[in-house]
């Protein structure tokens, strides 16, 4: 999910008169009244408003008196109406802006309203001379009424509650045995029906695009009426499983969403056969159906996928047990930071997690490249050998893929168990009552594994979390860090260490108002240049002589070369690092490998801008100097198939080995290797052929895709074009391995990774396809029509078919793209 | 202008998108039997699939039923119900986002985002302090038009 969602569109109002002059695309509010609720006096009260993408409050309103809410656009304008009156408050700046009345007399009644843009647009209706008078009005709250639309009519004198179409002037009245629509526009009924026991609260309600209406009733139905030439028709007949107070059409009207006091439930109005009858055939279905979702004894979260090999305790070792150790400090072969350097930075963050009295968050951010891991891992490092009880993730140790994103809480916890005994057996007694817990929401992991079994525990700890900007999902990183702010108050023994790139939106999180309070921020990029560029240079000439001595090079490095090597690397630790492992080639000396450096083209542009300063060009320049040196020939052929590679090593969503990718691409396994090989100064490739390789670095992964760094087109990697290639040959590799009917071959066994890759990430990648769609079309319809099934058995052996849910999601949105041109870049 | 390929390729694309909207009605139907084991997709799925859907017509013929032959009863097409959360809190309001994709929820004591197809959560969001053993219920919930924020209202 990106910056912002999308805003539906829905259809244009139907009347062409001079009363719609809104465009009704925006109306922000589902309109819903609760007037009055038995209070005669004011009952103060607060609005608290959210960001939504990281869950952070972003301010507290005190109010007079509580009602109903909505938006005015976007730019944190809210109305609130209370009782016949509404008032409007500046949401950032917590300041109100005017007030005002909607109603002039008592006897007078406030139906539904729409608030659009600073607009606000309301019904309401009184009773005069036996007649219904019902108007509907619009106002700018800050300027006085519009004429307001009037029109009378003779229904029989019940109470009743209005409700009104956001896209034309019909207008619903619901009394406590009738529905009735009325046109105020044309002073006209346009349908009339006898309901029993129409529910009073809520009143009817319109979908957005006023197409539909419904009304649901005290027997816990929903009557669904379709507007049509003459009037409205039934539609749709709806009987939710749960008792409902309310409910509410969504945005584009496809499901209708109840709930009271026993819950939610999402419900789809269809016609189709027959609505009604098909509802009411499925009665006793359903209410089996509901026994196995709803679970009376819990408190929330009844209903979820659950996942099909629940991890018990003794099941934690293989499946979370594995991720962990993937994700913690001690796999591999990452380094913390050569003794003596970043002395500054080390002891700010000794200091800090000796210090209880200092903020529970540290947070340390800086430019891609500048030593974040490595810092991370000394941390970790430090805290071990000091006795310090200490949990670590490092997502850019190749944690990053889709399946362990939700895995973090899990992973942390089950460190902290192998460490302290209380935390074991707390965590142990959690899973064995219940095992899905691994699998809810970040903020119940972070609940009940973490901050729970450390509070019982009362034992100070050190969380640490390494570059979390560098999640697939926005949205999963500012998930994890509302939960840490949720939750750290409650475990005053906690701290955590994050760090990350300052991007935007975390960078807006840390400056909210609650979690800055909350957290030390260090910036590595402000620290003395002169500071870090002395850093560099101890670490190059110590990994320099070392490379001289074992070559017997005695005056090698001249100290000029040292120079432009620090020169070039200009803060940025990854250049020194990739560098080492270049000149450390296997068979030629490193004054050699220097040579071709040495003139590397400095002739590209980089992101990595702080203060205005361009960083990275030299990493740029490395990075295609190494890449020329590795592949001298200059064949079409050849460079094609090398980009395949690079390809797939960078945009797969997890570290694919080299065999793996030799299967999905249709290579010989000793081709990938080799071409892997010849760069592996830019790689951290394993020499047992099935263990994966990563891009040393992330900044790798963003300069082979960005046509504006990576200026030799032999090398540039556009994600348009190999999304749709991965996306492509995962589908023949389905299409090809699957059997169309039930089949043992449906199973994937561990050594198919290619398989069991294009199993679970083929959507991803289609749904960043943008280019070569067309040749996409006919194996995904091959795909969908006859290997669908196999596919479902396949996921089922994985454990993975909650996948389902979201490939489906992602697979209908891109065709739709496709079938309405959106992908192609039409002059 | 689209090329004439482009234009093939949003022809060819065709009722693709009803057939996936189709197989994910399946699974979220069938999800609890499916994920027992594999072979229930053809035992215990598919037989009780309803007669107009694309899943059915195109892998009807796997139907694998070991003991009987005969099934009844075999809907129409697709029922109303999906998904329901059901809890021993009452739920006091809730709205769509307005993208669709997300639900906000005011719980009597929490507010949460839940993904609005499978109802799974997104996030729980803080409700002001209150004092202790007091809840603060929320009362009314509206999404600014770019779904960016959330707004709550509270009595005190």
């Amino acid at each position: 999910m990106g910056g912002c969602w999308p805003v539906p569109t829905t259809g244009e109002g139907t009347n062409s008169g001079g009363f719609f002059p809104i465009s009704i695309p925006t109306l922000t509010s589902i309109p819903r009244i609760r007037q009055g609720w038995g209070r005669s006096i004011p009952t103060p009260g607060t609005v608290r408003i959210w960001d939504t993408q990281t869950g952070i409050v972003i301010n507290d309103i005190d109010i007079d008196d509580f009602g109903e809410i909505a938006f005015s656009g976007n730019q944190g304008t809210i109305t609130l109406v209370v009782r016949g009156n509404f008032c409007t408050y500046d949401g950032l700046e917590g300041t109100q802006l005017c007030e005002g009345e909607l109603l002039q007399s008592y006897n007078h009644q406030l139906g539904a309203y729409w608030v659009h843009d600073g607009s606000l647009r309301f019904a309401k209706s009184f009773w005069a001379g036996g007649q219904l008078i019902i108007g509907i009005h619009e106002l700018q709250p800050t300027s006085t009424p519009l004429l307001p639309m009037v029109a009378s009519f003779p229904v029989p004198p019940h109470n009743g509650k209005l409700s009104f179409s956001p896209a034309s002037s019909h207008t619903s009245f619901v009394t406590e045995t009738e529905v009735v629509i009325l046109d105020v526009l044309d002073s006209k009924t346009l349908f009339r029906t006898k309901v029993a026991c129409p529910l009073y609260v809520p009143e009817g309600r319109f979908s957005l695009d006023g197409r539909l209406f419904a009304c649901g009733t005290l027997k816990n139905e929903i009557y669904v009426w379709e507007k049509a030439s003459a009037g409205y028709v039934p539609w749709s007949y709806l009987r939710p499983q749960l008792p409902f107070t309310e409910f509410a059409f969504s945005p584009v009207a496809t499901s209708i969403l109840s709930w009271g006091p026993d819950g939610i439930e999402l419900l789809y109005p269809d016609n189709s056969a027959g609505g009604a009858r098909t509802a009411t055939a499925r009665r006793e279905k359903s209410v089996v159906s509901r026994r196995e979702i709803v679970d009376p004894g819990r408190s929330s979260f009844h209903f979820r996928l659950p996942h099909a090999h629940s991890p018990t305790v003794e099941l934690l070792a293989p499946d979370i047990g594995l991720r962990t150790r993937v994700g913690g400090y001690q796999h591999g072969d990452w380094r913390g930071c050569l003794q003596g350097t970043r002395g500054t930075v080390l002891e700010t963050i000794e200091s800090w997690v000796k210090d209880f009295n200092r903020p529970p968050i540290f947070w340390l951010n800086g430019p891609a490249g500048t030593g974040k891991s490595a810092i991370a891992q000394t941390v970790v490092e430090w805290c071990d050998s000091h006795g310090q009880l200490v949990s670590s993730f490092f997502c850019s140790h190749g944690a990053n893929d889709h399946g362990n994103l939700d895995l973090i809480f899990p992973a942390l916890a089950i460190q902290l168990a192998q460490k302290h005994p209380r935390v074991r057996s707390i965590l142990v007694s959690l899973l064995r009552s219940d095992p899905d817990v691994v699998y809810e929401s970040p903020s119940d992991q972070m609940e009940n594994l973490i901050a729970n079994p450390l509070k019982s525990a009362d034992v100070p700890t050190v969380i640490v979390i390494d570059a979390l900007d560098e999640w697939v999902d926005d949205t999963l990183q500012s998930a994890i860090l509302s939960a840490v702010e949720y939750w750290i108050e409650e475990i005053p023994e906690v701290k955590f260490f994050v760090t990350s790139r300052p991007k935007p939106h975390i960078l807006a999180s840390f400056h909210l108002p609650l979690l800055s309070g909350l957290a030390d921020i260090f910036t590595l990029h402000d620290t003395a240049p002169d500071l870090v560029n002395n850093d560099i240079r101890v670490f190059l000439k110590h990994e320099l002589s070392g490379l001289a001595s074992q070559n017997g090079l005695d005056t090698w490095p001249a100290l000029a070369q040292l120079d432009m090597l620090c020169d070039r690397a200009d803060g940025l630790f990854v250049f020194a690092v990739a560098t080492v492992k270049f000149l450390g080639h296997d068979y030629v000396p490193p004054n050699e490998q220097y040579a071709v450096i040495a003139h590397s083209p400095d002739d590209t542009a980089h992101e990595g801008t702080v203060d205005g300063v361009h960083r990275g060009l030299s990493l740029d320049s490395l990075c295609t100097s190494i890449l020329r040196a590795s592949f001298r020939n200059n064949d079409a052929q050849d460079d094609a198939i090398v980009r395949s590679v690079l390809a797939t090593v960078v945009l797969v969503t997890r570290p694919l080995p080299p065999s793996a990718i030799a299967d999905l691409i249709c290579l010989e396994v000793e081709e990938v290797e080799s071409i892997l090989g010849s760069i592996q100064s830019l790689l951290r490739l394993h020499e047992d052929p099935d263990q994966p390789v990563r891009p040393l670095h992330k900044l790798l992964s963003d300069f082979l895709t960005s046509p504006n760094r990576c200026v030799d087109e032999r090398f540039y990697i556009s994600p348009r074009k190999f999304h749709s290639e991965i996306a492509l040959s995962c589908l023949k590799l389905l299409n090809e391995t699957l059997d169309d009917s039930p089949s043992p071959q449906n199973q994937p066994t561990d050594s198919e990774v290619a398989l069991k890759y294009a199993c679970t990430s083929r959507y991803i990648h289609l749904a960043q396809a943008r280019d070569d769609v067309t040749d996409l079309i006919p194996t995904l319809r091959r795909f969908l029509e006859e290997k669908t099934g196999a596919w479902l058995e396949a996921l089922d052996t994985l454990g993975a078919l909650t996948a389902v849910v979201t490939a489906r999601d992602k697979t209908i949105s891109w065709l739709r793209g496709v079938c309405f041109g959106l992908f192609y870049n039409v002059p | 202008m689209l090329t004439q390929s482009q234009v093939r390729a949003s022809a060819d694309v065709g009722t693709l998108p009803d057939t996936a909207a189709d197989f994910l009605r399946f699974v979220t139907e069938f999800f609890e039997v499916i994920s027992q084991s594999a072979p229930h997709i053809y035992q215990s799925a598919l037989p009780f699939a309803p007669q107009s859907s694309v899943v059915r017509k195109l892998y009807g013929q796997y139907i694998s039923l070991p003991k009987s032959k005969v099934v009844t009863n075999i809907p129409l097409s697709w029922g109303s119900y999906t998904a329901g959360a059901g809890a021993t809190i009452e739920v006091s309001c809730a709205v769509w986002s307005p993208c669709d994709q997300f639900i906000a929820i005011g719980w009597v004591d929490r507010v949460e985002i839940r993904n609005s197809s499978t109802l799974l959560s997104r996030s729980i969001l803080k409700p002001p302090n209150s004092s202790p053993g007091i809840l603060v219920a929320p009362q009314s919930l509206a999404f600014s038009s770019d779904g960016r924020m959330l707004a709550c209202t509270y009595h005190r």
